[in-house]
């Protein structure tokens, strides 16, 4: 049987796009869901920018993103109710009895207004009747950086300090005196010559994680039961100042409860109850952890330590945090060390569901019930203190130079008084459904479904605007219609009718209608020969319609209101004697726009599944995408029309299509060894027909035509030669003109695309792939021989592009750091290389080189060894007091190796190379069941 | 059982409303409706209607920078200089009262905010029907006076006298422009039909700076006078291939002189309704400060009184519309740009001095015979920058026995009441000083400062005497004249010689004017073949057509008036397009700094910058837009 919405299907009797995942492939050794998305199924676009515990949710999108609107995540669904990404994200994969994502329009009609995005919908395990059965899964796991940074050491640094500040100004005086550079070469007084590699005074170089799960199914033929207890610690690469009695590392622990209890109350009826409870508690740094990362980059070795340390710290009971001259420069360590935060929240959810078959009215019809309450709250208290922080200073006196400590700003010995943060929300959800199949003649099978469903979702946000803190509603009737004849030929029309809150009540509700075709060429009579290999030749095609009503944020609904500030002081005017009859006016911040409803995708999709020989199983799909009505600001309205503020509305068209394929193979062979080979491949790829922009000017600036996360840029030549080379080019920016953006040989040269004679904005053209990756793909094997097994695990992700910003990484601007890859290639009047990856240096911004160009963009393009895992089961004893107990160790690699034409970070990482790093993961594991 | 739970779960179903379950919001949320609930919030809205009007005092956004009138260091650069020098473009547009700019809004969104009053105004539950038209008629003058500064600037213009819903689609959206003439029909029809509605005029004390008949009535003299003006009246010189869509002329091609006749017949009626409200030329009647008391027997000094007061005085009786919102306490008043730096005060902050009246401006003031200087047969034209001693004789406007330029000497009372010049004198800070502007001198450029006069000169006209500047609050408040009286006396003179030719209406008109500044009439002027070197040039409808504009431009001189007077009397080119003169203020010597040197370009490219442009973002968008030519 085949999940599909609102009930289950026989696998061969489901047209829509549907694939599910074996949900042991989602396993691997995070206690993030989302981390182990990319590359399992066929249709899933997904990649991870951040490995901070906790907030490093992979990005995922189904068949791409098809819109630029405000959402392009799918409706995710946990055992029929909607919940969040973090929800998803926490599940325990050993407690998912199935994981499947549907695609198209029949597979997703009946989600109606919610399902244009396709949808994620997993169900939990059920007890089985019979004797108990329990697993205990423990886990303890290395975790490290896939790559880190490297920085210049305090002498190179200060030598190419000096050298960059006379690189745009020969007579500059330098900023490291060689005293300072002898200095720190040959004392060994850290204090007055600091040379800090801050990367390795922040962060450890691994981390230890822990992870237990115990589940126990069983029961009799009343009730039967699936129990579930999990816990897990995840921990950050952070370090702890000694001096605190606070602890600023990330440190998280999870608990998390699972009971599905099924009873069957008579001979037809049967009663569900499931209820989970996810417990977490936070602890981290006060300030951002990926800020942190970050923030390395933004103090440099030589300007002071992370403290000054003296004998028994001088006799104060605070640390002496460096800094200097007045303070004000970033001491990452300080920010890391100063505070920490503590969130805890939890999420209950509680379900019931009553089953009840009317056989006796008609033989197959059936009536269920559902009643679902799911409640989150967070609370979260940050405290930090106020560093001190001190500076060094030289006094040069009769014996020489000497060097005193002084205070620079005073702080606080105590932590502050916490800021406090809560948050909470309760999503509400009742269905109705009533499900009828039947088998007439033998060959005549009819189904039919209709559900009613509506749900609220309640929320409490601090600070938040009127309509944030308004309830969401949703309500709907859906159904389905599916008939066979002879298991050869397939027909199915669903339909999804709902409406949402947001609206003006003439566009409330909406009818999302599809139908689909399929022919099991295999069962045909004249297909009997070959059936032999071919096992399953079955072809389908589907069309329909699906909506999307998440086009803006909570405080952003209700379209058909105005939003008007009624006491806006720049439009307020005086009259009188003495001009003191003063009264503000009003702005429009908001039009009313009753018109405005949610997003249409028109899918199509054909597919194809075959297997051989009961072996190998393949299934692709060909689909097409025209999203219309994306709500987007109106950007063809003139000023005169008079607005004080924009319009948006239903405009936006973009098409999309693709190719998602699985190819699977299973081979047991009588010696007891076994191969299972997996890949999966998908491209997807849209183009803006109408994004609202007027017609430009320069054709060049255009986005139609071009994918929603297309980059937009100019185009790098390469770095001017010398002095007759930029006078022999197009102006850049006005930089003939203006001293702040003068620019020198060895600085970016762009071409001037429109042929106007100088280079600025409407040079930009599209350039490179798109920012979301285009081809995710993966492959794997998994082999078994006795007791051993094997499996590996690659993924990969093509036709992607993102851009390294210079402004985070230029060395020596505000003193910032320098990453030793600069110092390795960057151009110079010795070495004046055209194409050194990085340009002239300079002390100060030059806004001609940050522009956002090809020479910044590089390609996303990488293939991982994502997996490995390698087990051993102990041989069962056949008595004892260990008898029937199954017992598997296992190693798990996660991450281990990458390729990529790209060095400087993990390329998945992106534009966020920075940040806190993915992770690659050493794993030992214990499972035992009996 | 089982059949309970059927019937329980029809009967949800049927329970259910749905409507009612997605209607979420409560009522009473803010709504642009409750804005035309009551009085009280529908006079949000009618303030809005007046936010969008044009603030001339202030500094930045002001027009009155825009002439060859004054100057300013490079430093120092506003919008309205920046334009001047022909630094505008059609990818970003200077002072764009179509898209907005620094501090202004766009006047399209003054005229929605109009249009939105109008529409909505009949449904405030709490105001008699006669206030509520009193209140649209507000709105109407408004929209008609927004439409008009949009015309001055761009020409033809979309008429909106309806807003588009926000529905409307992109081709409705993209409105066209209407003919001048339909412009100006359309506008004049909207102040008469606005008059009928309004107050007579309002005095009461609460309300001053709201718009009455009078003021209605007067803005009609201004927009009939522009129309009938050679830029908007027959102008085939620069316009015979600015067409629409349809091959229709935006500017009418053929001279019409009735025209005139009707700018001349609604100056009367305003003028009329003004003097019948109480309004007359401004006279000084309060009593001279003390060290004023014995200066002020002389005429030159009381005229300079009544001339200077006639601008900051507030709420005068020839005030006939005053701006009653200026710009606040703030340093980007126009007031403190001009205002001289005290050189005994501890504290300047509000003392910027560096908006300086060029060496134009000067020379544009009459002689003390009422003549322009190079007109004036007693008047030294040729050795005008000679210095020489002053007597005894010009020492109530000029220091006895000190040297200046013969260029100060001799000149009218308004010459004296508002230009600062070296070795005169400027009542200021509440005081008056012996001005000394010769670098290193006590008032001029002290080293190497930013804020310095950079011709030698300082602007008396438009700063109150009483404004201290060592603190914003410190300077003294006055309702911008937005109308003045004057105005309508020369609308009218310049109106019934276009239409009439010289005849004594006219000499009576300009004379009143003339009487007020404190020089002879018209005829004594022009007639004398001692002193004017064209006889009675006024006699001709050429020659008074001349002399009507320069009384003009030097009775409205630093008030805004000027850049579009020069154009619409197609002589902008004439003007704007020389460089800019001053003195050398950088120079200790007599000699050095009596030397003339430039201190600043003024650009003009006729015909093209008669029009401003509409920014290309705005064509690129409303297709159906048509630039103006040249851009």
């Amino acid at each position: 049987m085949q999940v599909v919405a609102f009930q289950k299907q026989k696998k061969n009797s489901v047209i829509g796009s549907i694939n599910t995942i074996n949900p042991s492939e989602l396993k691997i050794p995070s206690s993030n869901l989302t981390n182990s998305l990319a590359g399992r199924m066929a249709g899933m676009i997904s990649y991870q920018t951040s490995g901070e515990p906790g907030a490093d949710n992979a990005q995922f999108f189904i068949r791409g993103v098809t819109s630029f609107g405000y959402a392009n995540n799918p409706l995710i669904l946990i055992d029929g109710i909607e919940v969040s990404t973090d929800d998803l994200a926490r599940i325990e994969p050993d407690n998912i009895a199935t994981f499947s994502i549907m695609k198209d329009a029949t597979a997703t009609a009946l989600y109606g207004a919610r399902g244009a995005n396709g949808v994620i919908l997993v169900t939990t395990k059920e007890g089985k009747a019979g004797k108990a059965k329990v697993s205990f899964r423990y886990e303890n796991s290395f975790s490290s950086p896939t790559q880190t940074n490297e920085f210049l050491g305090g002498v190179d640094y200060m030598n190419m300090y000096n050298q960059a500040t006379r690189s745009r100004n020969p007579s500059a005086p330098l900023q490291y005196s060689i005293n300072k550079i002898y200095g720190t070469i040959n004392s060994d007084d850290r204090n007055i010559y600091p040379n800090v590699n801050w990367y390795n005074e922040l962060f450890k170089d691994y981390t230890l994680n822990r992870k237990a799960n115990l589940n126990v199914n069983g029961g009799g033929e009343i009730a039967q039961y699936y129990l579930s207890i999990s816990h897990n610690n995840d921990t950050g690469l952070l370090k702890v100042d000694p001096l605190n009695n606070f602890n600023n590392n990330i440190d998280i622990n999870r608990s998390n409860l699972r009971a599905n209890i099924n009873i069957n109350l008579t001979e037809t009826t049967k009663i569900k109850v499931k209820f989970y409870s996810l417990f977490e508690r936070y602890n981290g740094p006060s300030e951002s952890a990926n800020d942190i990362f970050g923030n390395v980059m933004n103090a440099n070795p030589v300007n002071f330590p992370k403290y000054y340390q003296y004998e028994d710290n001088l006799g104060y009971n605070h640390t002496l945090f460096g800094n200097k001259g007045n303070g004000g420069y970033p001491n990452p360590y300080a920010d890391m060390v100063k505070g920490y935060k503590d969130r805890f929240t939890n999420t209950i959810l509680s379900q019931v569901q009553l089953e009840q078959d009317l056989g006796f009215i008609t033989e197959g019809l059936k009536f269920r019930g559902l009643a679902s309450v799911r409640t989150y709250a967070e609370n979260e208290n940050k405290r930090s203190y106020n560093p001190f922080y001190y500076g060094t200073a030289e006094l040069e006196t009769e014996e020489g130079l000497l060097y005193y400590l002084y205070q620079i700003s005073e702080g606080t010995e105590y932590l502050n008084s916490p800021e406090i943060n809560n948050y909470s929300n309760s999503n509400f959800y009742y269905e109705f459904t009533t499900e009828y199949n039947r088998i007439f003649e033998e060959k005549h099978e009819i189904g039919g479904l209709l559900v009613f469903n509506f749900s609220e979702s309640l929320n409490t946000i601090s600070g938040s605007s009127d309509f944030a803190s308004l309830p969401s509603r949703n309500m709907g009737v859906s159904g389905r219609f599916s008939y066979n004849f002879d298991s050869r030929y397939y027909a199915e029309f669903n339909f999804g009718y709902n409406g949402s809150e947001k609206f003006a009540q003439d566009n409330r509700f909406g009818f999302f209608p599809s139908v689909g075709f399929g022919w099991i060429a295999s069962n045909e009579k004249w297909f009997e020969e070959m059936n032999s290999s071919i096992t399953l030749l079955k072809f389908k095609i589907t069309n329909g319609k699906v909506g999307n009503d998440a086009i803006s944020s909570a405080s952003d609904r209700f379209f058909y209101l105005s939003d008007v500030n009624l006491n806006y002081g720049d439009n307020g005017y005086s009259w009188g004697l003495d001009y003191n009859n003063y009264t503000s006016g009003y702005l429009i911040d908001r039009y009313s726009n009753p018109n405005v409803t949610w997003e249409v995708a028109e899918k199509t999709n054909f597919g194809l599944e075959l297997e051989i020989n009961k072996a190998l199983n393949l299934q692709v799909d060909y689909f097409t995408e025209h999203r219309t009505q994306i709500y987007m600001e109106r950007n063809y309205i003139p000023e005169s029309m008079g607005l004080t503020t924009g319009i948006s509305s239903n405009l936006g068209e973009v098409k999309s299509k693709g190719v998602d394929a699985s190819i699977d193979y299973n081979q047991a062979f009588s010696s007891g060894l076994f191969i299972t080979g997996r890949a999966n491949f998908t491209y997807a790829t849209n183009e803006i027909i109408l994004n609202g922009d007027p017609i430009y000017e320069f054709d060049n600036l255009s986005r139609i035509g071009y994918p929603v996360n297309q980059p937009f840029g100019l185009i790098a030549e390469r770095l001017f030669i010398d002095a007759e080379d930029i006078a022999n080019s197009p102006e850049q920016f006005n930089g003939f003109s203006s001293s702040s953006n003068a620019y020198l040989p060895g600085d970016i040269k762009y071409t001037d695309l429109n042929g106007d004679g100088v280079v600025n904005e409407n040079d930009m053209t599209a350039i490179g792939s798109p920012q979301v990756p285009e081809i995710i793909y993966g492959f794997g094997i998994s082999a078994g021989y006795r007791d051993f097994d094997l499996s590996i695990f690659m993924q990969g992700a093509a036709k992607v592009s993102f851009f390294i910003n210079p402004n985070d990484i230029s060395p020596f601007v505000n003193e910032r750091n320098a990453l030793s890859v600069i110092a390795n290639n960057y151009w110079s009047e010795n070495n004046p290389n055209p194409n050194a990856f990085w340009p002239r240096l300079s002390t100060y911004e030059i806004s001609n080189n940050n522009q956002q160009s090809t020479w910044w963009q590089r390609e996303g393009d990488f293939l991982r060894l994502k997996n490995i895992e390698f087990g051993y089961t102990l041989p069962e004893k056949a008595s004892g007091i260990f008898s029937g107990l199954n017992t598997r160790i296992y190693f798990t690699g996660l991450n281990l190796v990458t390729f990529s034409k790209f060095d400087l970070w993990d390329t998945e990482m992106g534009g966020n190379g920075l940040g806190y790093p993915p992770q690659k993961i050493y794993n030992l594991g214990l499972q035992v069941k009996f | 059982m089982k059949k309970n739970i059927i019937y329980l779960a029809l009967i949800s179903f049927s329970l259910f409303s749905c409507d009612e379950y997605l209607d979420i919001v409560p009522d009473q949320t803010q709504e642009l409706d409750l804005l035309f609930d009551r009085q009280e919030s529908a006079y949000t809205a009618l303030v809005t209607c007046y936010s969008y009007l044009p603030k001339n005092d202030d500094l930045y956004s002001s027009y009155v920078t825009a002439t060859d009138a004054l100057t300013t260091p490079i430093s120092k650069e506003t919008a309205g200089i920046r334009l001047m020098k022909g630094l505008q473009s059609s990818s970003n547009p200077l002072m764009s009262y179509w898209s907005g700019y620094e501090r202004h809004g766009s006047l399209w969104r003054g005229i929605r905010s109009c249009n939105t009053l109008i529409e909505n105004m009949d449904n405030v539950v709490d105001m008699t029907q006669e206030e509520k038209d009193a209140w649209k008629a507000e709105a109407q003058f408004l929209k008609a006076f927004y439409h008009f500064t949009l015309l001055k600037y761009y020409g033809p213009i979309p008429i909106t006298d309806e807003n588009l819903p926000i529905s409307a689609n992109d081709q409705q959206v993209s409105v066209r422009r209407n003919t001048i003439d339909e412009c100006i029909t359309y506008i004049t029809e909207t102040i008469d039909s606005a008059i009928t509605n309004l107050p007579l005029r309002v005095l009461n004390n609460n309300d001053l700076g709201r718009v009455d008949q009078v003021i209605a009535k007067s803005l009609k003299s201004r927009v009939l006078l522009f129309a009938a003006s050679p830029l908007f009246n027959g102008n085939s010189e620069f316009y015979s291939g600015f067409v629409n869509e349809d091959g229709e002329h935006f500017f009418n091609q053929n001279y019409d002189i009735n025209k005139w006749e009707l700018a001349m017949n609604a100056s009367l009626d305003a003028l009329n309704t003004a003097v019948e409200q109480g309004s007359a030329l401004y006279e000084f009647t309060d009593t001279p400060p003390t060290f004023d008391t014995e200066n002020y027997e002389y005429e030159i000094v009381k005229k300079q009184y009544d001339v200077r007061f006639s601008i900051v005085d507030r709420w005068n009786n020839e005030l006939l519309w005053g701006h009653s919102n200026p710009v606040g306490t703030n340093w980007w008043q126009l007031q403190a740009g001009s205002l001289m730096k005290s050189p005994t005060s501890s504290s300047v902050e509000a003392a910027w001095q560096w908006v300086a009246p060029t060496l134009r401006s000067v020379e544009m003031y009459y002689t003390k015979n009422g003549l322009p200087i190079d007109e004036d047969l007693t008047f030294d034209y040729n050795n005008r920058y000679t210095v020489s001693n002053i007597s005894t004789s010009q020492n109530p406007y000029a220091q006895f026995a000190q040297r200046t330029a013969n260029l100060h000497l001799n000149r009218e009372p308004r010459f004296y009441a508002n230009i600062g010049f070296d070795r005169g004198y400027n009542r200021t800070w509440g005081s008056k000083w012996n001005l000394k502007m010769r670098k290193g001198e006590t008032h001029g450029r002290i080293a190497n400062t930013s804020d310095y006069l950079i011709t030698g000169y300082a602007l008396k006209k438009i700063v109150h005497p009483d404004s201290e500047g060592d603190g914003y609050d410190k300077i003294v408040q006055y309702s911008w004249p937005m109308i003045r009286l004057a105005e309508l006396y020369l609308n009218f003179a310049e109106a019934a010689n276009e239409f009439n030719g010289p005849t004594q209406e006219v000499f009576t008109m300009l004379n009143a004017v003339r009487e007020r500044a404190g020089i002879n009439t018209v005829e004594e002027a022009w007639s004398d073949g001692a002193i004017a070197a064209t006889v009675n040039k006024h006699t001709t409808q050429d020659g008074l057509r001349d002399i009507i504009r320069h009384e003009r431009l030097i009775e409205f001189a630093f008030e805004g008036h000027r850049y579009n007077d020069l154009r619409r009397w197609k002589l902008a080119e004439d003007y704007l397009n020389s460089p800019v003169k001053g003195w050398s203020v950088d120079e200790t010597t007599e000699d050095g700094f009596y030397t003339l040197r430039d201190v600043g370009n003024r650009s003009f490219n006729s015909p093209r910058d008669y029009l401003h442009p509409i920014s290309i973002n705005e064509l690129t968008i409303n297709t159906n837009l048509i630039q103006n030519p040249g851009w």
